[in-house]
């Protein structure tokens, strides 16, 4: 017994509209970091499903390569969140708000 | 051993270009280990690399490689000429400042050139994978050089907004690639251009991808509504940056915009892009201008301006053809002088990162500073579009191309929109020789490097509203394949 692909790709896209809203209400930066990392792994998931529906492999290796580059960017995302935790003692978005109109 | 690890001779001597910039910068970044006492030679080598991936691209074979996710044509290697002009000169705006604020270091002209390495791919890349590699090395790169003043929160909090919004929108791109390479079976833009002919997938899905698709690309292009980051990250990061972050980019997004465009404007699916991209261009001359009016911050102000630009700019997509590439091509080249300008002369002249960079500030320093006041004059009167300078060239293309194809709704709104745009570009101007200085400079970072990219800048805008013609031969010879 089997799941069908299609259950994967309602699930990916729950997960994608469940990162999307969480990027957008949070206020903590890790926590939208988090809502954004949700975003991705729904995308990688829905590249695996596609990349086995077609029975072709490029799918997958997209998802190696987007597992790569969100290490990447986790990198220096995380790096500048401790940047400016040094300079401001806080990372919540509400109150970090020297640029305005 | 399995032939799909070996990599061809050809396919590594076509990325020459790159190599030399990652391999330059990971050279810098050793030095400044090793040799921190050349520091002072750190930008001469660094654009010294950039002359030799120049001629690289200059002597590229034409043609695909890597099994078809790059290919090198005229056009590509005219356009990653523009990017590597760009690059040059966000280098030559930078150790002024850089030193001035002690922030010397190798680390910042090797980003400077791996981010050029991921915008010539990036040019170049016809396969959604390669190009979304190429936009994260591009950006990854970038969310490091907004915070490049480590000291000042100004840096660190626009490094921060940049970086959580860029990777939001990245990852919508890696969501618009899923659904695009699922409903087509190809991640190649010729393969899904092919699919999209003969019907191929649920169009529902196939429309939601490339929308995803080009929410990315547009939010690198800060068009409205994808603009939100632009005026923060503009005002926040080091001058020099933004001289370089305002127009490279820009320069690269603009080719995947108009090849993805392209790919979806000819399908069965292409109904309503042209309309829709004609939204996106109006809202972003519209918001940029009436926003850039009310700015006191010159720097937000510009960043207003780069959205107004922007929308500009795609203009011709709203009709999408061959054609396209030329007007394009044109007000990229313009817009990567005069805005490159308009920042080196800003970071040069103001004394405190980070804080407001008021346009009162400069009142009657046309006086004071008379060369680089003159050169931001140039640059202002540019970015208006008065000519004879090389942005109303720019414009002109842009217009008449839309006249040519039916859109003298988009061109007559266009011209309404740079009439408003006149308004504060020329109020610097104003401020710079009709008022009287309200205080003397406190410490300017002005020097031989600076001087010299707002003179090349600033006297290539003025010769390309006298004498365009050598470079319209260059674009027609770029072009010649199409």
């Amino acid at each position: 017994m089997s799941v069908p692909i299609a259950w994967y790709l309602v699930l990916a896209a729950a997960l994608f509209c469940i990162g999307t809203v969480g990027a957008l209400t949070r206020r903590n930066g890790i926590a939208i970091f988090l809502s954004i990392e949700l975003m991705l792994n729904a995308a990688n998931l829905t590249l695996a499903a596609y990349s086995r529906l077609l029975d072709d492999r490029t799918g997958q290796m997209v998802v190696f390569f987007a597992l790569a580059v969100a290490a990447a960017e986790a990198a220096v995302g995380l790096a500048l969140f401790i940047a400016i935790y040094r300079l401001r003692r806080t990372i919540d978005l509400n109150r970090i708000n020297l640029l305005r109109w | 051993m399995n032939p799909i690890f070996a990599i061809p001779a050809h396919d590594v001597a076509s990325i020459l270009p790159e190599i030399i910039l990652t391999v330059a910068g990971s050279i810098l970044v050793l030095l400044e280990a090793f040799l921190p006492g050349l520091r002072r030679l750190y930008h001469a080598l660094a654009i010294a690399a950039v002359g030799l991936a120049a001629w690289a691209v200059a002597t590229l074979p034409t043609g695909p490689s890597f099994h078809g996710l790059i290919e090198a044509t005229p056009l590509t290697g005219a356009f990653s000429q523009v990017v590597l002009l760009a690059t040059v000169l966000g280098l030559l705006a930078a150790p002024g400042y850089l030193s001035r604020e002690r922030l010397l270091a190798g680390e910042y002209p090797a980003l400077i050139l791996w981010c050029s390495a991921g915008m010539l791919f990036l040019v170049r890349g016809v396969e959604l994978l390669a190009i979304f590699l190429a936009l994260e090395l591009l950006s990854i790169a970038l969310y490091g050089l907004a915070a490049f003043h480590r000291r000042e929160a100004f840096s660190a909090e626009a490094a921060l907004k940049y970086f959580l919004m860029g990777a939001f929108v990245s990852s919508f791109v890696v969501y618009g690639i899923a659904l695009v390479y699922g409903e087509t079976g190809s991640t190649r833009l010729d393969g899904i251009a092919t699919a999209l002919a003969t019907g191929q997938g649920s169009p529902g899905l196939l429309l939601l991808g490339f929308l995803l698709l080009i929410c990315g690309f547009a939010f690198k292009l800060s068009l409205v509504p994808f603009h939100a980051w632009a005026p923060d990250v503009y005002q926040g990061a080091p001058s020099p940056v933004v001289a370089f972050l305002s127009v490279a980019p820009k320069v690269a997004s603009a080719v995947v915009l108009v090849r993805l465009v392209a790919a979806i404007a000819g399908s069965p699916l292409g109904g309503g892009w042209p309309d829709l991209v004609a939204a996106l261009s109006v809202l972003s001359m519209l918001i940029g201008n009436l926003f850039a009016l009310v700015q006191r911050d010159i720097k937000r102000m510009l960043a207003y301006s780069g959205i107004a630009h922007m929308g500009y700019l795609i203009i011709p997509l709203a009709s999408p053809g061959a054609t396209t590439w030329r007007p394009v091509l044109i007000y990229l080249i313009a817009y990567v002088l005069m805005n490159t300008g308009a920042f080196a002369i800003v970071s040069m002249l103001y004394a405190r990162p980070g804080e407001q960079h008021a346009i009162s500030t400069l009142s009657g320093w046309g006086y004071r500073f008379p060369l680089l006041a003159g050169c931001l004059t140039v640059c202002m009167v540019s970015l208006a579009g008065i000519p004879p300078t090389a942005g109303f060239l720019g414009k002109y293309f842009v217009f008449l191309h839309a006249i040519e194809n039916g859109r003298l709704d988009l061109a007559l709104f266009g011209i309404a929109a740079s009439l408003v745009g006149a308004a504060f570009y020329l109020r610097v101007v104003y401020m710079l020789y009709m008022k009287p200085e309200l205080a003397a400079p406190e410490r300017t970072a002005i020097d031989l490097h600076g001087r010299l990219a707002a003179i090349a800048t600033a006297g290539a805008t003025i010769l390309l509203g006298i004498w365009p013609q050598p470079l319209l031969d260059w674009i027609v010879r770029s072009l010649a394949g199409l």
